[in-house]
């Protein structure tokens, strides 16, 4: 029996396969103990995972401001309980239609005014929180640039002391064992290495 | 700047890489900063490091903002890079047998599991939520890496197999025979059924 291979059963497991194919596949499996105790083994690895990462998106959601606890919409709610009850204790009292028109009118100012302070003030909170994020974002990333820049700068120091301090330290024996004073040694040294640039000099001094 | 209208991540991430836009930044920050650190909290199996791993993943999108390519999307790039960090300080840990990722210290097992298993359920059953979702970290934590991350990509994030296999860089069916791979040993280490 010719089974599917790994990549038809992992596009059949997530749903990825074509209709015939899916077909094929299912019907392979009704025959097949082997491959039907393989799929067993994957699908329990993949029940643990969405059962995991399904509580997670539950966990995540606890912090989902709902519709109705949304700022605005509670000031909306509060104004229209208190012009229901002001209109309801203005029947009650019997006052004239033109004293509860003024009274009405003067209520929707006040909850107006009420209403638009109020919105500003969450704008400025909105406005100060984000602001206060983006500046300790900043902040920690700049601590870290300087952090990685101090390693690199040691990196460097320390380079220098292993490599060019022996190196020199090397020269200054050679020099002493040779008799000469380091800067005879140092420009003997250079001659040996780039004799031409230094002869291109030498011509360039004589004219 | 800032933008009353929301920019999407590629558009974002061309204002970072031509204008240096901060506000612009902010918002892929805000966009993806728990997705990343989700990814890095699976990966290395700790939560304080996830969170370090998460800023330093950031720090490099903003260093490394000229070499982004605005013809791919910008998430693969990203899970890309929070990725590599991951493997990095895997690598570290691993060099460093006394901290060892088998072998943490309980107290960072169960502040990772407490994070991300935390539920509006009752006592008892968030005390089996997170002993289950104990049972899954450890039992990731297991796994090889290159496992890991296929399952994590795929299991918690959501990607496609032909996105995880953008991100990794690897061919799809490299990523579908880890994948099988990855899931036949979970369920060897797991019990039959997480409902039961």
């Amino acid at each position: 029996m010719k089974h599917p291979n790994t990549e038809t059963w992992m596009a059949y497991l997530y749903k990825e396969l074509g209709k015939a194919e899916r077909a094929e596949c299912d019907r392979h499996l009704k025959g097949c103990p082997e491959c039907q105790a393989e799929m067993e083994r994957w699908r329990t690895g993949m029940e643990w995972l969405d059962h995991d990462s399904a509580s997670l998106v539950i966990a995540q959601g606890k912090n989902v401001v709902r519709f109705w606890q949304q700022p605005m919409l509670r000031w909306a709610a509060a104004a229209a309980v208190i012009l229901t009850s002001g209109f309801a204790m203005g029947r009650l009292s019997q006052p004239s239609n033109d004293d509860l028109d003024k009274k009405l009118a003067e209520m929707r100012e006040v909850i107006t005014r009420d209403v638009q302070a109020r919105n500003q003030q969450d704008l400025q909170e909105v406005a100060r929180v984000t602001l206060q994020q983006q500046q300790q974002w900043f902040e920690g990333m700049a601590q870290h640039l300087s952090l990685q820049q101090a390693d690199y700068q040691k990196t460097m120091l320390q380079a220098i002391d292993e490599e060019i301090f022996p190196l020199r330290t090397g020269m200054v024996r050679l020099a002493q064992f040779t008799g000469q004073s380091f800067s005879e040694f140092a420009n003997l040294v250079n001659n040996r290495l780039s004799p031409e640039d230094n002869a291109t000099n030498t011509v360039d001094k004589g004219n | 700047m800032n933008w009353p209208f929301t920019l999407t991540d590629e558009q974002a991430m061309w204002r970072v890489r031509h204008d240096d836009d901060h506000s612009a930044f902010a918002q892929i920050v805000a966009r993806w900063e728990t997705p990343i650190q989700r990814l890095c909290a699976r990966m290395v199996g700790d939560i304080h490091r996830a969170e370090d791993l998460t800023q330093e993943a950031f720090a490099r999108v903003f260093a490394h903002r000229h070499k982004y390519e605005p013809a791919g999307r910008f998430s693969t790039w990203l899970w890309r890079i929070a990725i590599n960090l991951c493997h990095d300080e895997i690598r570290r840990k691993n060099r460093r047998p006394e901290s060892s990722i088998e072998q943490e210290e309980p107290d960072s097992d169960e502040t990772t599991t407490r994070e991300f298993a935390d539920t509006q359920a009752s006592p008892d059953e968030a005390i089996v939520a997170l002993e289950r979702a104990e049972q899954v970290r450890r039992a990731l934590m297991k796994l090889p890496e290159h496992y890991r991350g296929v399952l994590v990509l795929r299991h918690y994030e959501g990607l496609k197999f032909n996105e995880i296999a953008q991100v990794l860089g690897i061919p799809e069916g490299t990523v579908k025979s880890r994948m099988s791979e990855g899931l036949s040993r979970l369920g060897e280490l797991l019990p039959k059924s997480p409902q039961n």
